[in-house]
């Protein structure tokens, strides 16, 4: 620090009469310059001070004569120095450089008692000596006025200017003395506020601040109407000050701060440079009292007491600056804070809080500049209360700071979660980075950084693995602000945060997260469809949406891929492909499966793990196709998918069981010849195939259905020999003697049937139906012993039978057991009655006998038809017996009489056994009555209506075929006989007849239509 | 009031239908008709006759068949005859004469289980026919399924009582086989107004009164 001294010289070209020092200002006077160019003048002093000489020595002594003394004193000290009488001459010195707080001797310099400091040599203007006679006789002059005039009116004026004068001389002493005489003694003169002041200067710049005081204080009480009001009141804080009486010094100050405030000043827009120094300097030392006092709280605590002041936000803003500059960095900060603390609605609160910021900073106290941009960042979000009193748009500074602040604050702390070093304090380090994050989101969502700032926290996110919203940001930041460069990688990392999440989870969570995955991969390609890793996400995003069962958008997000990135991945398109192979089966959409299984086949290396399911994919692919084809009885088609396979799919394992069933297709179809190819190759490929076997039986059917009945019987027998199953076997053994049969082979039917019989006694009943077929077919060929042997054998089984016994083997006993009665009949019949008649009589009567007792035994088995065709033979052989008798050879030694009295005899003897053969036919009648009716009971009515014509020989009458296709017409015989008309000749009309009446057309030539013949006659 | 066209619009659906009405034509004049039944009139007249109807147009081969079938029959080759017949219910499947005829054929061979199918086909054609109903009757009597024929013959009668086969044929199945005098009687009685030259059938009605206790009835 240094003191900057001075010398001012004032010059003035006005006479002392006219001299009015009270219009200028010590700043005023502190800016100009001394004239010392008008020579002229001093010519003209001098000839003024010669012209007062000579008045004072040539005029006697008058009332003016005091007043030429005075001017004449006046002249020289304007011809000396270059002053009017009454000018001042000041020297102040700015406050900042007397302002040294830990300087108490220092202050503000004090003016010179009367314009002179009396550590200065005075010089003179033009250069003289200012020591000379001129001043002395000056004094000596003001010495007589007052001595020879002591009433003189200007007497004040007089003493003014004779303490200047001393003063002038560098006799500071004798001018003070002079100038409490003129106090003392002139205390309303209009000089006395400038002699109090100039005193007061005096006694400061000699540390006598009690006088100083007291000087100064005589001018303040005066009040604002003194021109040296402002200045007292500072020189009196100073003093005050310099006696550490800081309280009462600021009183001071604040006295001069109202005055300015009460006179409009403004602190910010003062034009006066002079003036708006003076109030920094008073805010400075306002400063210093307080810090002398107790800082910040002893600001509080003053206002508190003396009221508020609109200006005290600069009082803390000065004493935080103050304490700055002395690298009191808390304690500025505190002076700061406490203003805010105590304002926060204040308008200057935001920037306080900015500055603090900048004081920690620039004091190097990092926690602190966090800890100050936090709570900057609280205090004055735009959320905060702050705002709802103040524009936001009025204070873009502030706003700006917000940014920056928040964005700091969260990076810091993103930095120091990410920091090895404080692993302690990660987790709570993660909370405020996303807090702040979070806070700049929040306050700036429309802020070009604010994409930035969203991917930021979206890491910060990832990095705690909080996956789930790590991946919303993303999101957000990707997709919902305007484009900017960071979207995509946004959008990117969004899928990444999901699948991260999904490695996470599990269960139904996991279902969530991956549905998530899909639609923030779905999103990404619908916006970045041209990003390098498109291609790359949406293929697992296919796979999802098959795992999820979400088959149609499986498809069309699969087939997304392979259109939209051709040049993608091999295993990606790939991948894809089979997705929609899967999907599509699993939409029983065959054809697309199909599709996409044959390009995932193409894209698999044939040593592939993976090489045969995809095989086994396709073949079952196209194998529904034809499934679903026979199901809709398109056997064509059915058939053309189901061998598609052995092409396409050959190793496939569906291979075999595909042609199979190309094969039932073709039977459908009724592709006999292909149906056989197909069926034979599969055999010959597959011969150990669970199907082998059904493929012989369709086989089977196939010739069967081709007429081929040999070749079916044959493939039968095949079954019979090497079906597993015995049933099948007996089965195909019975089907295979069948179709024999119908092939008319009845060795080979014979052969197959003896075979059956002998491998299956059991069950019976079956056995038993195979051996009567084996009769009946030995009966066919003629070889009637080996034909009676079986029928024996049904009857012995059927009668041996026991509880195996049933209806259908007691039938088939009684049909054998018919037809080996039968040769009874034939052998009863075939004895004639000759002569010897007695001898044949018995022969036959012997035969009758057995026969009628063979057919009774029939009955015994119940079944109607045999008990009909034994009735029937009995009744024959009664009626063939009656007519051997009638028909029997005659004696030839009978006379012609005797001979008709012996037929007369054969016919009494004849008539009853012809009488018992109608009585046993009618039998039959009455089963026919009872519901069985069979060939027997019509051969018996046929034999009674011969034995009884009047009684049975009675016929249907049919009305004969009907000769027109289109008309009918029918008459009745007796309207017929009515309608004949007498006289004409018409054929004979049966009555029985109908007169049919065929339309005709051009087609059908008429025909004569002969009446039908009556049935009954 | 105008009625609105019943033709389609536009030309090309007008062509479409025009052409399908002349291919229509081509068929009703060279071609079987088609499966649809044609619906049968019957006309009765005073006297007890009766006059069927069926106004089906076949081709020159259906009815060349039919009536070599008819020939046939006649001439008791009964087999031949079912050929052709079966040739024509092919081609022409509505019409109840060829599955009557076709019905007489089967019995003649005895085939009573065919015959009785051609004939309930018949009905099925024309269910008032009252020969396709006697001839049923006596396919059924044959298969011993009396109640039924004697059902089959009602029915005849029921549309044409004056149908003197039926009536024949149902007065020996209650003679012969279902053991019912008084219905033989009857329907004797009856067959005998229709038919009075019958002297046949005269005695057999004094056969059966004389077995069944009853006196001659009077002359009617």
């Amino acid at each position: 620090m240094h003191r900057t001294r001075t010398v001012l010289v004032v010059a003035t070209a006005l006479v002392a009469a006219c001299a009015n020092p009270d219009k200028r200002t010590l700043a005023e006077l502190h800016r100009m310059k001394a004239d010392t160019s008008d020579i002229q003048v001093e010519d003209g002093l001098d000839q003024a001070m010669s012209g007062y000489r000579r008045f004072l020595e040539e005029a006697p002594v008058s009332a003016l004569t005091p007043e030429a003394m005075r001017r004449l004193a006046d002249l020289n000290l304007e011809k000396e120095f270059g002053i009017l009488g009454g000018e001042l001459a000041a020297a102040e010195q700015p406050a900042a450089e007397m302002a040294a707080a830990d300087a108490p001797e220092s202050g503000p310099a004090a003016i010179a008692p009367f314009g002179l400091d009396d550590r200065t040599a005075l010089a003179l203007p033009n250069g003289g000596d200012a020591s000379g006679a001129g001043p002395l006789e000056a004094i000596a002059l003001y010495d007589q006025i007052l001595e020879t005039y002591p009433y003189y009116e200007h007497n004040d004026r007089v003493l003014y200017q004779k303490a200047r004068a001393y003063d002038e001389l560098g006799r500071p002493d004798e001018a003070i003395a002079v100038a409490a005489q003129l106090i003392a003694r002139y205390p309303h003169s209009r000089h006395i506020d400038e002699v109090q002041f100039r005193r007061a200067e005096y006694f400061f710049t000699r540390r006598r601040y009690f006088d100083a005081e007291e000087a100064y204080s005589a001018i303040t009480v005066r009040g604002a109407t003194s021109d040296f009001y402002e200045l007292a009141l500072y020189k009196l804080g100073w003093t005050l000050y310099k006696q550490e009486l800081h309280e009462e010094a600021l009183d001071q100050y604040v006295a001069l701060l109202d005055h300015k405030v009460s006179t409009g000043y403004d602190f910010d827009q003062s034009e006066d440079e002079d003036a708006s120094r003076r109030i920094m300097d008073t805010f400075r030392v306002v400063s210093l009292s307080f810090s002398s006092i107790g800082g910040p709280e002893s600001v509080e605590a003053y206002f508190a007491v003396n009221g508020a002041r609109p200006y005290e936000d600069r009082v803390y803003r000065q004493l935080g600056e103050f304490y700055l500059e002395k690298l009191r960095y808390q304690d500025a900060a505190s002076a700061y804070e406490a203003f805010v603390a105590l304002h926060p609605r204040h308008r200057s609160a935001p920037h306080f809080g900015m500055r603090v910021v900048e004081i920690y900073e620039a004091g190097g106290f990092p926690l602190l500049v966090l800890a100050s941009k936090k709570t900057f960042a609280a205090s004055y979000g735009l959320d905060a209360d702050y705002w709802e009193h103040f524009p936001i748009d009025e204070a873009p500074e502030v706003v700006a700071y917000l940014k920056g602040n928040l964005r700091d604050l969260a990076n810091h702390y993103h930095a120091a979660y990410q920091d090895p070093t404080q692993v302690e304090q990660k987790s709570a380090s993660f909370g405020e980075a996303e807090h702040w994050y979070r806070g700049f989101l929040e306050s700036f969502p429309e802020d070009g950084e604010a994409p930035v700032i969203h991917q930021q926290l979206a890491d910060l996110l990832l990095e705690n693995e909080d996956f789930g919203a790590a991946a919303r940001e993303y999101e957000h930041t990707a997709y919902l602000y305007p484009a900017h460069d960071q979207a995509a990688e946004a959008g990117y990392a969004a899928i990444y945060a999901h699948r991260s999440h999904q490695e996470h989870v599990s269960g139904e969570e996991h279902d969530v997260v991956r549905q998530a995955a899909v639609a923030s991969t779905l999103r990404f390609v619908d916006a970045f469809p041209a990003h390098e890793h498109a291609a790359s996400v949406l293929g697992p995003a296919v796979g999802d949406l098959l795992e999820m069962e979400q088959f149609v958008p499986a498809i069309d997000t699969g087939r997304r891929l392979l259109d939209a990135y051709p040049e993608a991945d091999p295993a990606i398109r790939r991948s894809a492909w089979l997705v929609i192979g899967h999907a599509a089966f699993e939409l029983d959409d065959y054809p697309q499966a199909e599709q996409a299984y044959a390009h995932v086949l193409e894209m698999t290396a044939d040593d592939d793990d993976s090489h045969q399911a995809v095989v086994e994919n396709l073949a079952a692919s196209i194998y529904q196709q034809g499934e679903r084809a026979a199901a809709t009885s398109e056997h064509r088609v059915a058939a053309d998918h189901f061998l598609r396979i052995a092409e396409l799919a050959p190793t496939s394992t569906i291979r075999a069981s595909a042609t199979y069933d190309a094969g039932a297709a073709l039977i459908h179809l009724e592709d006999w010849d292909a149906a056989v190819e197909v069926l034979d190759g599969f055999r010959e490929a597959h011969p150990e195939h669970t199907l082998h076997g059904e493929a012989t039986k369709q086989l089977a059917q196939v010739y069967r259905k081709q007429g081929d009945l040999e070749r079916a019987a044959v493939e039968y027998e095949r079954i019979a020999a090497e079906a597993d199953d015995e049933e099948q076997r007996r089965e195909a053994l019975l089907t295979a003697g069948e179709l024999y049969e119908d092939a008319n082979v009845p060795q080979r039917a014979i052969a197959v049937y003896l075979g059956y019989v002998e491998r299956y006694p059991a069950p019976l009943e079956l056995a038993i139906e195979t051996r009567f077929k084996i009769a009946t077919l030995r009966d066919a060929t003629g070889d009637e012993a080996s034909q009676r042997a079986q029928l024996r054998r049904i009857v012995e089984l059927d009668r041996t039978a026991g509880a195996e016994r049933t209806a259908r083997t007691r039938y088939l006993a009684a049909r054998s057991s018919l037809v080996l009665t039968e040769v009874l009949y034939q052998r009863f019949a075939e004895v004639e009655l000759i002569q010897p008649f007695e001898q044949s009589l018995q022969k036959k009567q012997k035969r009758m006998d057995a026969a009628l007792t063979a057919f009774g035994d029939l009955v015994d088995y119940e079944v109607g038809e045999v008990t009909a065709a034994a009735t029937y033979y009995m009744a024959e052989i009664y009626r063939e017996f009656s007519r051997s008798l009638l028909e029997s050879e005659r004696p030839t030694n009978l006379s012609k009489v005797d001979l008709l009295d012996y037929e007369g005899v054969l016919e009494e003897e004849a008539f009853p056994f012809e009488e018992k053969a109608i009585a046993v036919h009618e039998k039959n009648l009455e089963l026919a009555r009872a519901d069985v009716y069979n060939r027997w009971i019509e051969k018996s009515l046929a034999e009674l209506a011969e034995l009884m014509p009047g009684r049975y020989a009675k016929f249907e009458a049919s009305s004969g075929p009907i000769d027109s296709l289109n008309k009918y017409a029918y008459q009745a015989p007796a309207a017929l006989l009515v309608a004949e008309p007498a006289g004409e000749t018409l054929t004979p009309i049966d009555p029985a007849a109908a007169e049919f009446q065929p339309e005709l057309d051009e087609e059908a030539a008429p025909e004569a239509q002969p009446p039908a013949k009556p049935t009954t006659s | 009031m105008v009625p609105p066209p019943t033709y389609p619009a536009t030309p090309l659906r007008t062509a479409h239908w025009i052409g399908w009405l002349a291919l229509g034509l081509l068929c009703l004049s060279a071609c079987a008709s088609p499966n649809a039944p044609v619906p049968s009139e019957i006309e009765k007249t005073n006297d007890g006759g009766f006059t069927i109807t069926q106004p089906v147009r076949v081709g020159v081969g259906v009815r060349r068949d039919f009536d070599a079938g008819l020939r046939l029959l006649e001439a008791g080759d009964a087999e031949r005859a079912v050929e052709r017949l079966l040739e024509v219910t092919e081609a022409a499947p509505n019409i109840a004469a060829a599955h009557i005829d076709l019905g007489i054929a089967y019995g003649q061979l005895e085939d009573w289980e065919r015959a009785e199918a051609s004939l309930r086909r018949a009905l099925e054609l024309n269910p008032r026919h009252p020969v396709a109903h006697n001839e049923l009757g006596m396919a059924l009597r044959h298969q011993g399924r009396f109640r039924e024929a004697r059902a089959s013959y009602d029915a005849a009668l029921d549309v044409a009582s004056g149908f003197h086969f039926a009536r024949l044929n149902l007065a020996i199945l209650c003679d012969l086989f279902l053991d019912d005098a008084p219905c033989a009687i009857e329907h004797y009685e009856r067959y005998a107004e229709a038919v009075p030259d019958d002297e046949t059938v005269v005695m057999w009605i004094a056969d059966l009164r004389n077995r069944a206790g009853q006196p001659a009835a009077e002359k009617r």
